[in-house]
């Protein structure tokens, strides 16, 4: 956690490889990113990380059912295995009821919902969840945040989640503070 | 605000500047048209005004031609010293080279060379016909002494002194250049050739005879003053002969005018659609740069600038490009006149009446009215954006995700439907006649307008329909979210949809009239021409030519023993109440005999009323005199006014201004003349008909032999020339809505930046996306080639079944070109398809 | 071009004492008159085409009947022959290519002091006509026939307008053939002769219709006719010519030719016919010519001597004085090519007390330029 302008979110789009970084090391699953080209940095994306960000950034155009799905077909999981997973997902999620909605049909919390699901159809080994509560009131927050941390538990991912709310930080197993681009703690 | 506004065109000038370029060129379309035009029929077939300065009355026959006697008849007009009589005689000739091949068509003007000194425009400005020194006879030259302006001289490559051979009246002869005369109007037309009129005369064949005798006023300062000018008429018309007629020179332009008017309209109407094009690209274009500036455009919005005031800047910043485009477009479109003037005056010639090129002008009133249209345009083509970027959110609410403007309107089907019922009760209008006997079709072209417009608002619900449907098939991710994307079915994926939607109806429209057209008139050759050879006039072509052949050399040639039969034409103009129209002398019982035609009503179906002279008239004509179930029509002839009555009609693919065919013994009674236009010979058993041919083609060399194939292949060359243009406006028409769909798909992107940069984070890679762009991009070609297939076949429809019926007078086989649609479909596909890869790479390309 | 110049070409042949054969063709092959030609009229009155050149000539002054109207008219008619040799095309009827006809009509109102003045250039044919069996032109606006006794003419002008001067002119005197056995010498040259017939004076009556009103007018006209094949030597600058119907019934023609060095040609004379037709004259070195004041054209800026007075010794009767004063001064005729301006127009004649004694026709030609050079 850090204040805003600290370098979490820059740090994330380190890790995802997006954004390049000068010095030092980043490695997931035992593979360091320097060493990997473009097209294995989105494969890595793809199958080893899943993506939760603050305005939630669910595809307009696609129902929650197919904004879940959609890292699923990128990551090349057959259609009956897809299907198995989403529907268990939203069930999770208990959005079983608004699967054929679009974003704009959701409330934030709902679609916060969608994109942790979407987050985690295709089993990555890492969710980086950019401020998930930061466009979300209380209740929704609160509800977003266990279910970050009982879906990260069933599905054996470990989760990256960055904020800059302290009471976020208590479904953490660890805690690092960053100002001004580094780590304090 | 409006320095904010400007930053962004120096920051961007390149595409400011390409803004700026396309109201150039649509307004230069506009512009260059119309003063083509206007340079092209200024004439209006009046050649020696070059030489003799704009006359005030014209005094002629109703066939255009005066005899020797009538003219000396005309004599006791010439003690009148208020006037002076201008005898004209002119007509084509064509120059040949060294081969003996036709070079090109030349306008031979015979005049008085020597009482032209008494004109006051003449002695104004005087013509040196011959050197300062010299008699007066050197004034008038020998029998084949010819004087070039400047303009004939270059395109000859003429020097003085040279002779020349030319085809004149179906004869060899030699000209020779007397002096290349510099005078600037004489050196604007690349046609014309002065003579003494008696050499003129020799030239052409036509001893004694001249077109008409033009009248100047004396008192030059009073050809304005219509009292005056009233006075003269009168008494010059007391004074006439029988036969001959006068009229102000002015009525003669207005007849031409009305002639060709239909012809210009279609111009004006095509490089209006220019402007329009450009139009919807400037419209794409800002909207393009309002998207771009939407975020700064939110953030002034959360400072408190109102709506009306971002409303304002957008306006004004399309204002000054219409502007700064319609002043270059001023320009552009007088460089485009020079380059169009020439195909203008040949489709004139070939079409309507004889015509050269004057001086093309420039006035107050093509700069207004270009700078006015510009101005329009662009004011009309600002304003969505200009409301699109009044309309956006502050930024707090901006920065929430994807946003795009609801132009609700675009979505709505209801002005779609309204526009294509208003364009089917546009066709209960009646047309609109114009003087000189043209019928405007205004209710075909207001439905045409129409259904093209509500096709285009009606094309997004074919939109979405289409990627609703094709949403069920897809599986893969990329086609998953191309679908999606369309079916949301936004205002921009409609606006791009529409502007393609318009091209493709167009074009399609005109696949269908041109190949109508091709197929009838292949049809109506097969049927028509069953002779083995036909003769006319070398070298000489189009409705611009009514010499006709010398009748002596004819004479000798029908004396050939292998000739069996002919069928001699003669067709002089004759005028009708309705204007001008077609007068033939045919063999009548050939005809109604043995010579094919299709008959719309073959001959004997219709009852001839008595007292008339029976005709056979063509649809054209039956159409335009309103006697498709009989009845009379009057004709001014030089014997006075006659009446014809059709008794049976003809397919005539010739000519919109119709034609009745009577006896030839008639028509030489009626107009005096025996000048035949062509012949039709068949041959007698067991003659050699190309032997017969070669042999006929080696003794008259000034006459075209031609069996039936070369006579088609000619015509239908002639068709294909004139439906060129046609052909290069569908090309702008549809690369103009490609750039259109280009940039549309531009702002598409730009609006979706979220969306894009979500995508990245979910890995989907740069090859996905520009293939999921390209998959949109051809999604939106699919629905505009639906929907433009649909309006295509309505514009078809209506150009075949309303407008060519109406304004033509004829009736063709509707032809849809299926493998021409199919291809153009492919091919429409792919550059969508390509259109949206190169528009995601470009975007891509930016961003990073 | 010639014909240019050639608008100017009626002066009246010269005459002098010695007898030099005429050649019978000019350079050109034109044929030249011949001596001691006996004219047959009427068809004599007609047009002689084989000849050069041939011009007819009317002037006059006409008063309104019962009226205070006053006119002066001119009326000319020129032919050119075409060049045989030159003339490469054959003549179509409507439009000759042998004969050119220039007509020159002008109308003095000499109390409204208007001038009103016409010019055409017509080739034979639908326009302009000249029959060679009798006098019958038709040339741009002028129309000249017999009158059916046989003596007399019928000429008709026609204005702007549709003003219109109709003339029966009858002779009151025979007509005058110049020079010495039919022969009228313009100059040195062995083919500069003429035949040059004259009605010196000729009864007008007939009508005009002037600005719209129509009134009938008399007065008295001269007449003359003069065919040839040469033309002048270009040391002439122009010339100055009249004729003068006295009122005792006799009438004075007079010139001076304008050399280029200021002086007079010896060729210039004053001819005398008297009341039966019979003539006198003197030379050059007999008479002399004095302008008294000149008038500057507003039009073309020419200066010309419109007031002269010419005294002479008439051979029977001593010094003569006639002085010649403008009507009106402007008089002037402009053609369609600016440069041949001259001034012909009606005059007054008074002797040297001052007395009026007659009316005249005054024509000053070559004051726009170089005429002679012109004229070859």
């Amino acid at each position: 956690m850090g204040p805003s302008g600290s370098g979490k979110s820059t740090l994330l789009n380190c890790i995802c490889g997006i954004e390049a970084f000068d010095r030092g090391e980043i490695s997931i699953a035992g593979k360091p990113l320097s060493a990997l080209s473009q097209r294995q940095l989105e494969n890595l994306r793809r199958n080893s990380i899943g993506y939760v960000f603050q305005s939630f950034n669910l595809l307009p155009t696609l129902t929650a059912f197919e904004n879940i799905e959609f890292p699923a077909q990128l990551a090349g999981v057959d259609r009956d295995e897809r299907m198995d997973r989403v529907m268990h997902l939203l069930e999770s999620v208990g959005l079983k009821k608004r699967a054929g909605h679009l974003p704009d049909a959701l409330s934030g919390g709902e679609r916060q919902r969608v994109a942790l699901a979407r987050a985690l159809v295709h089993r990555p080994v890492l969710v980086l969840a950019d401020e998930p509560t930061g466009s979300l009131d209380t209740e929704n927050g609160r509800q977003v945040l266990e279910l970050i941390e009982s879906l990260s538990k069933e599905h054996r991912t470990s989760v990256l989640l960055v904020t800059h709310d302290h009471a976020s930080t208590r479904i953490c197993d660890r805690v690092i503070s960053m100002t001004d681009g580094a780590l304090v703690s | 605000m409006v320095r904010t506004t400007f930053r962004h065109w120096r920051a961007s000038i390149g595409q400011y500047l390409l803004l700026i370029a396309i109201v150039a060129v649509g307004v230069g379309a506009f512009n260059g048209i119309r003063q083509a035009s206007r340079a092209a029929s200024a004439n209006f077939g009046l050649f020696n005004e070059a030489v003799s300065g704009r006359s005030d009355f014209i005094i002629e026959s109703p066939s255009q031609r005066i005899s020797e006697d009538t003219l000396s008849a005309l004599g006791s007009l010439a003690s009148y010293p208020d006037w002076h009589l201008v005898p004209v005689v002119e007509g084509s000739i064509t120059a040949l080279d060294e081969k003996g091949e036709p070079t090109g068509q030349l306008r031979l003007v015979g005049l008085d060379l020597l009482s032209l000194a008494n004109l006051p425009y003449v002695a104004k400005r005087p013509i040196e016909f011959a050197e300062e020194e010299s008699t007066w006879h050197e004034w008038l030259g020998s029998e084949k002494d010819v004087w070039l302006g400047r303009g004939t001289a270059n395109k000859l490559n003429a020097k003085k002194g040279q002779r020349i051979s030319i085809l004149a009246s179906g004869r060899v002869k030699e000209i020779f250049v007397r002096k290349i005369l510099d005078d600037r109007d004489l050196s604007v037309s690349d046609d014309l050739v002065i003579a003494d009129i008696s050499t003129a005369q020799g030239l052409l064949s036509r001893k004694g005879e001249i077109n008409r005798v033009e009248v100047v006023l004396e008192r030059a300062e009073l050809r304005e003053d219509t009292e005056y000018l009233n006075g003269i008429g009168n008494r010059i018309s007391s004074l006439l002969p029988e036969g001959l007629s006068v009229g102000p020179t002015k009525n003669r332009a207005v007849d031409r005018a009305a002639m060709t008017a239909a012809f210009r309209l279609n111009l004006t109407v095509l490089s209006l659609i220019a402007v329009l094009v450009g139009g919807y690209l400037i419209l794409q274009a800002l909207d393009a740069a309002v998207v771009r500036k939407r975020e700064e455009t939110a953030i002034l919005r959360s400072l408190g600038v109102n709506g009306r005031i971002l409303f304002l800047t957008g306006i004004l910043e399309a204002v000054a490009i219409g502007i700064l485009g319609s002043l270059a477009g001023i320009l552009v479109g007088h460089f485009l006149a020079f380059g169009a003037v020439g195909m203008f005056a040949e489709t004139v010639n070939a079409l309507y009446f004889a015509t050269s090129i004057e001086a093309i002008s420039l006035t107050w009133k093509d700069c207004a009215t270009g700078l006015l249209l510009g101005f329009l345009f662009s004011l009309v083509a600002g304003w969505l954006p200009a409301r699109d970027a009044m309309q956006t959110p502050p930024a707090q609410i901006l920065s929430k995700g994807d946003w795009s403007p609801g132009f609700l309107w675009l979505r709505n089907p209801r002005f779609g439907l309204s526009l294509i019922v208003f364009g089917a009760l546009a066709l209960l209008l009646p047309t609109l006649s114009i003087q000189g006997g043209s019928r405007m079709p205004i209710g075909g072209f207001l439905a045409a307008g129409a259904w093209i417009l509500g096709s285009a608002l009606l094309s997004g619900q074919i939109l979405v329909c289409l990627a609703k449907f094709c949403h069920g098939f897809c599986q893969s991710p990329v086609s998953r979210l191309a679908t999606s994307r369309l079916m949301d079915g936004s205002s921009r994926h409609r606006l791009a949809v529409a502007g393609l939607v318009v091209a493709v109806g167009m074009v399609t429209g005109m696949f269908q009239m041109v190949d109508s057209f091709r197929s009838t008139i292949q049809e109506w050759f097969d049927v028509r021409f069953q002779a083995e050879l036909y003769v006319s006039e070398r070298g000489v072509t189009g409705a611009g030519s009514v010499n006709g052949i010398d009748p002596a050399l004819l004479d000798e040639l029908l004396l050939d023993k292998s000739i069996d039969y002919a069928d001699v034409m003669y067709v002089c103009h004759a005028k009708a109440a309705q204007g001008i129209t077609l007068l033939a002398g045919v063999d009548f019982d050939a005809w109604t005999g043995f010579v094919r035609q299709i008959w719309l009503k073959p001959p004997g179906t219709i009852r001839p009323s008595s007292g008339a002279e029976p005709a056979l008239v063509s649809e054209a004509f039956a159409r335009r005199f309103d006697v498709l179930e009989g009845g009379t029509v009057e004709l001014d002839t030089p014997k006075g006014p006659k009446l014809v009555s059709p008794i049976g009609i003809f397919s005539d693919y010739g000519n919109e201004f119709g034609t009745a065919a009577i006896a030839i013994d008639s028509w030489k009674e009626w107009t005096g003349a025996d000048r035949p236009i062509n012949a039709s010979l068949y041959l007698a058993d067991g003659s050699e008909l190309e032997e017969t041919k070669q042999r006929l083609r080696l003794s008259y060399p000034g006459l075209d032999v031609r069996n039936a194939r070369e006579l088609r292949d000619v015509a239908l060359g002639i068709f294909e020339q004139t439906f060129k243009a046609t052909s290069a406006l569908n090309a702008i028409g549809l690369a103009v809505a490609f750039v259109g769909l280009l940039l549309g798909l531009f702002s598409i992107f730009d609006e979706s930046a979220s969306t894009w940069s979500t995508l990245r984070h979910l890995g989907f890679s740069p090859v996905q996306f520009v293939l999921s762009a390209g998959f949109e991009g051809a999604g939106i070609a699919v629905a505009s080639l639906a929907g433009g297939t649909l309006s295509g076949l309505a514009m078809g429809w209506l150009l075949i079944f309303v407008v060519n019926v109406q304004s033509f007078g004829w009736t063709l086989l509707w032809k849809v070109p299926l493998a021409d649609f199919l291809i153009f479909g492919l091919l429409m596909v792919l550059v969508g398809f390509l259109s949206g890869c190169l528009s995601a790479i470009h975007w891509s390309r930016r961003k990073t | 071009m010639k014909i240019t110049i050639l608008i100017l070409f009626f002066l009246p042949a010269l005459l002098n004492g010695e007898w030099i054969e005429p050649f019978t063709r000019t350079a050109e092959g034109l044929p030249v008159p011949y001596s001691d030609y006996k004219p047959v009229f009427p068809r004599d009155h007609g047009s002689h085409r084989g000849y050069g050149i041939e011009w007819w000539y009317w002037v006059g002054h006409l008063t309104e009947k019962g009226g205070e109207e006053k006119f002066g008219f001119q009326s000319t008619v020129f032919r050119l022959a075409g060049d045989p040799q030159e003339a490469r095309k054959p003549a179509f009827g409507n439009f000759g290519n042998r004969q050119l006809y220039m007509a020159h009509t002008a109308l003095s109102d000499l109390n409204g002091e208007k001038y009103l003045h016409r010019d055409r250039i017509l080739r034979e044919g639908w326009q302009a006509s000249a029959s060679d069996r009798t006098l019958s032109l038709k040339v741009g606006g002028i129309e000249a026939v017999m009158l059916d006794g046989g003596t007399g003419h019928r000429l008709k002008c026609g204005f702007l307008g549709d003003d219109l001067l109709e003339l029966e002119l009858v002779p009151k005197k025979p007509l005058v053939r110049f020079g010495d056995n039919g022969l009228s010498r313009k100059g040195n040259g062995r083919s500069s002769v003429s035949w040059y017939w004259s009605y010196t004076r000729l009864q007008a009556k007939g009508k005009l219709r002037y600005e719209g009103k129509e009134v009938e007018v008399s007065g008295s006209a001269w007449m003359d006719h003069e065919i040839s094949s040469s033309q002048l030597g270009d040391d002439l600058e122009g010339w100055d010519w009249t004729c003068i119907q006295l009122a005792d019934d006799t009438e004075v023609k007079a010139y001076r030719l304008r050399r280029k060095d200021g002086r007079s040609d010896p060729w210039s004379a004053v001819y005398w016919i008297d009341e039966h037709g019979k003539t006198e004259r003197v030379y050059g070195n007999n008479f002399s010519w004095i302008v008294e004041r000149t008038w500057t054209s507003p039009s073309t800026g020419l200066k010309y001597p419109t007031t002269v007075r010419i005294e002479a010794i008439r051979p029977d009767r001593g010094k003569v004085v006639y002085r010649l004063s403008p009507i009106i001064e402007n008089q002037e005729f402009i053609g369609k090519i600016k440069s041949n301006a001259y001034w012909e127009g009606a005059c007054r004649v008074s002797d040297d007390q001052g007395r009026t004694v007659g009316k005249a026709y005054l024509e000053l030609a070559g004051y726009a330029g170089d005429l002679g050079a012109r004229l070859n």
